[in-house]
């Protein structure tokens, strides 16, 4: 039991060390984005803002890529959902971002049970191949039901929480601590109960079944999750670029959601957000010179990221086989 | 009495022009599935590929870019064409074997690279594009045939007939079905895996290019049009069967008719949302013909 | 949908089974019954159907035809992750971990069906969650020091040599404290001195309600750990009775003992 005791000893240690180095560099970027308003202001502010929502975008199809191994090419979809719920329950009910994004959330999930639950059987490319649907699907919605989402023109969010504070700071504020709640709800995720299980099933899913983890569970609660995320994102983009309209929401939107992802290398913390988010977000607009440059970039960057990941872990394993022969 | 007699006077011609449309959906998918079952990727470029092989048909003859006659133009975009396919197979060359999902990711990129080397191209433009065939149509049962729809059933029957004499009789042919069957047995057989794949992504690439040639002419020519046409010959593809040649060519007609019902019957502006459901429902009543690869691993 | 709550002895038997893939008939009329407090050894040659069996238990494999069932309740049409509910839990021959959880979480695993935290628990530190997890924590550390491992807890699957990620996949089946443990070759890869282990583990493990099965090529630890033992060949059970019996009998040493490669 001594042999145990210290293992378990160790164990602490080791993971203390762990969270340790990797807390600290999440600490500090975290003290770096609550100091940054002192410092600059004005447009950089409003990129930064938006490039919080993106990195939610980003940090829900790399949820989806880690937990269950499939693409989404769809997920502007969810995006739009949480979008639109800010949109819609200000122009309906007055309501502001805090009381819309538990709305936005459960939409998320309903949203997300209704679009996997029927290919939560097949293989991956099926769900991608619908989540392309999908994509293409909304903007023919959104336009198309132009009572409730405004049609082409969209609607405006201009309602803030707090009505005694400036407008900007607010919206940096907000949407950063939306972010970082995000990413602690995820950490607490990685070690639940649920989140072993669905690794289990992604790794082997016919050996998780014996463990009582059913495929369909997997897929679904993945999906459900992975949609309320992209609607949190859809609602802090909405919050933070105080308009919706479906040209943001287009089958190109979400593949370059999946480009965040792939360039974070679909990690799940606060720094790989971050850059997913900033990616999308600081690229095309430092590039909107060179607009259309922006798509061959981003093509790229996803082909060049996949094979590097790929090609580093085959030298991983030749280095590995030459070490022990 | 006038519901039924105005039913069966629309209907012929919708599962008509239905049928042709869906044609050169089944091509799209034709080439869709041929990647698919050689190599195990989804290749999303496909649509945009298809794309930029019209908009350089349009180029080549337009003045554009160079300014040859439709034919020359078509031969030297295919050549083109060609090129870029075999480099996008080279570049997922290396994960190809690895993981089906990292390919299939690699795809999309090269996809937004083609989209924007076709934005870079030609910008914005929404240009059309005929096929260079005289005009002429005759009535047959109520139906209205134009020489379009003769030129695509032509062009469909020879390719389509073509693609199955190589699959079932050359050697590369025999090749192709022994891998897509099982990769790894004819990988220990000593088959080349390699031109087998490239052979699938060459032929799907000139599938691609025939049917957004003959796709044209019915709409227009812009840089997102292809997006749209791509989810066609996807949900072609998942109606037919990811697995199945045959299943392509026949979901294809399948889905150009329900479509042209749907939009006819229905409402027109949603027919991608329609395309949606038309999946979904696919993937939850008939898993049998689509499930071939869902069946439980060993463990 | 709970464990079984009493605590009675069950056996579990299954009558008749026949499975086959395409034309490839893989069990042929395979009945067996296995005893709670006993250890019984499945043996036969490569290909003889013993994983099959396995996953017909677990109900990963549909037989074709026969009956299963644990105590009173008939299985054959339960799914896996309800037979698992029932207490049957196995390991793996092609080990099965992930390669992106620890080892102690990969044990953990193996307790999800014990565990109740909610979603809302999976997202927020509650206090409860947080009980739970510290318990789980504490169960997989001491299946893994039952077996001699707790001190590669916090190493990845990756790190490790097979040896010991087979004995990871054993403490992943016997963490949730089953009613029925399948062991498939748990001592493939194993040294002496693991295999020693193991066997020391297994006999603290087995109690009057717990039925244990042990697939092995491992001759002597067959012998000497099993108290009955089944032989299957080309899917049929050829021989059954205690390792005397069976190590007596003559056409389990034409097919099985008798092979001059063993
Ligand atoms: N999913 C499957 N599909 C097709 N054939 C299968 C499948 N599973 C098992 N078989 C076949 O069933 C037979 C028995 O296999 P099984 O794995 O049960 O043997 P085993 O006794 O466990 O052998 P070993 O000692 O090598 O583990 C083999 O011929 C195998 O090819
Ligand atoms: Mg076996």
């Amino acid at each position: 039991m001594s042999d145990m005791a210290q293992a378990t000893k160790r164990l602490r240690l080791a993971r203390g060390g762990l969270l340790d180095l990797r807390n600290l560099g999440a600490a500090a970027l975290l003290c770096l984005l609550l100091a940054l308003p002192f410092v600059v202001g004005g447009f950089l502010l409003y990129t930064l803002t938006l490039c919080f929502a993106n990195a939610l975008g980003a940090l829900s199809v790399s949820l989806l890529v880690r937990y269950s191994g499939e693409v989404s090419i769809g997920h502007s979809f969810f995006v739009a959902l949480g979008a639109y719920a800010v949109a819609i329950m200000e122009k309906q009910f007055g309501l502001s971002l805090l009381l819309s994004l538990p709305v936005a959330v459960l939409l998320g999930i309903a949203g997300g049970i209704i679009f996997a639950y029927p290919s939560r059987r097949l293989s991956g490319i099926y769900l991608a191949v619908s989540t392309m649907a999908l994509a293409l699907a909304l903007p023919e919605i959104l336009v198309h039901s132009e009572k409730v989402t405004g049609g082409f023109e969209g609607l405006y969010v201009t309602l803030v929480p707090l009505p005694s504070v400036a407008k900007e700071l607010q919206r940096y504020y907000i949407a950063l601590a939306i972010l970082v709640v995000a990413c602690l709800a995820l950490a607490q995720l990685r070690g639940s109960r649920q989140g072993l299980a669905l690794l289990m099933a992604r790794a082997h899913p016919s050996a998780a079944e014996a463990f009582g983890i059913t495929r369909g569970w997997a897929r679904v609660s993945v999906f459900a999750i992975s949609a309320a995320l992209a609607s949190v994102g859809g609602a802090v983009m909405a919050f933070a670029s105080s308009t919706v309209s479906p040209n943001s929401f287009t089958l190109w939107s979400s593949i370059f959601l999946l480009v965040g992802s792939v360039v974070s290398l679909n990690r799940l913390t606060l720094p790989a957000g971050i850059i997913g988010g900033a990616f999308l977000t600081l690229v095309p607009n430092y590039l909107a010179s060179a607009g259309d440059w922006v798509p061959i970039l981003y093509g790229a960057a996803l082909v060049a990221v996949t094979l590097c990941v790929n090609c580093a872990s085959d030298i991983r394993l030749l280095l590995a086989r030459r070490e022990r022969p | 009495m006038t519901v039924l007699s105005g039913f069966a006077s629309d209907l012929p011609p919708l599962l008509w022009s239905g049928a042709v449309s869906g044609c050169l959906y089944g091509l799209g998918a034709l080439g869709l599935v041929m990647t698919y079952k050689s190599s195990r990727v989804v290749n999303f470029a496909h649509g945009n590929l298809a794309g930029l092989a019209a908009f350089l048909v349009y180029g080549f003859s337009n003045g554009a870019l160079l300014n040859l006659s439709w034919g020359n133009a078509v031969l030297f975009s295919a050549v083109l064409i060609a090129l870029i396919a075999t480099l996008s197979y080279a570049l997922i060359s290396p994960i190809v074997f690895k993981s089906d999902l990292a390919s299939t990711i690699a795809t999309l990129g090269i996809g937004l690279m083609l989209q924007g080397l076709i934005q870079l191209l030609f910008g914005a433009d929404i240009v059309n594009l005929d096929l260079p065939v005289p005009r002429f149509g005759f009535s047959l049962a109520g139906v209205r045939v134009s020489s379009y729809d003769l030129t695509v059933l032509v062009v469909t029957l020879l390719i389509v007939g073509a693609l199955f004499f190589v699959i079932d009789r050359t050697r590369l042919g025999i090749a192709f079905r022994a891998v897509s069957t099982n990769p790894f047995a004819s990988r220990v057989c000593g088959l080349n895996l390699r031109s087998v794949h490239l052979f699938a992504w060459l032929s799907s690439a000139v599938l691609g290019l025939v049917a957004a040639l003959l796709i044209v002419p019915t709409t227009f020519l812009s840089s997102t049009t292809m997006s749209s046409f791509m989810l066609q010959a996807f949900t072609a593809a998942v109606v037919g069967g990811f697995n199945s040649l045959p299943g392509a060519a026949v979901g294809g007609v399948l889905v150009g008719i329900a479509m042209n019902l749907f939009a006819f019957y229905v409402s027109p502006e949603f027919m991608n949302t329609f395309l949606l459901a038309v999946i979904l429902l696919t993937l939850n009543l008939f898993p049998g013909g689509l499930l071939e690869k869902v069946s439980g691993g060993r463990v | 949908m709970t464990i079984m709550a009493d605590t009675g002895a069950h056996p579990l038997r299954a009558d008749g089974l026949h499975l086959s893939f395409g034309n490839v008939q893989v069990l042929t009329d395979v009945s067996i019954f296995l005893e709670p407090g006993r250890i019984t050894g499945l043996i036969g040659p490569n290909g003889a159907g013993k994983t099959s069996l396995f996953n017909c238990l677990t109900g990963l494999y549909r037989p074709k035809r026969g009956r299963i069932s644990f105590g009173d309740i008939q299985l054959e049409d339960l799914p896996p992750n309800r037979r698992a509910n029932l207490g049957i839990s196995r390991s793996f021959q092609h080990m099965a971990l992930s390669a992106d959880l620890s080892v102690l979480e990969n044990v953990m695993v193996g307790l999800t069906l014990s565990r109740t935290t909610g979603w809302v628990g999976a997202f927020l530190p509650l206090p409860a969650s947080r009980t739970e997890s510290v318990a789980a924590n504490r169960k997989a550390m001491s299946a893994l020091a039952s077996l001699g491992i707790a001190s590669a807890a916090m190493m990845t699957p990756a790190e490790l040599p097979p040896g010991t990620l087979r004995l990871v996949e054993i403490a992943r089946a016997m963490v949730c404290e089953p009613r029925a443990l399948l062991l498939d070759e748990p001592a493939a890869g194993l040294n002496a001195v693991e295999t020693r282990d193991l066997m020391r583990a297994l006999q603290r493990l087995i109690h009057p309600g717990l039925v244990v099965v042990v697939v092995e090529h491992d001759m002597d630890l067959i012998m000497q750990l099993c108290d009955q033992i089944y032989v299957l060949s080309a899917g049929r059970v050829i021989a059954y009775g205690s390792p005397q019996e069976v190590r007596r009998d003559p056409e389990v040493i034409r097919i099985y003992l008798g092979d001059p490669d063993d």
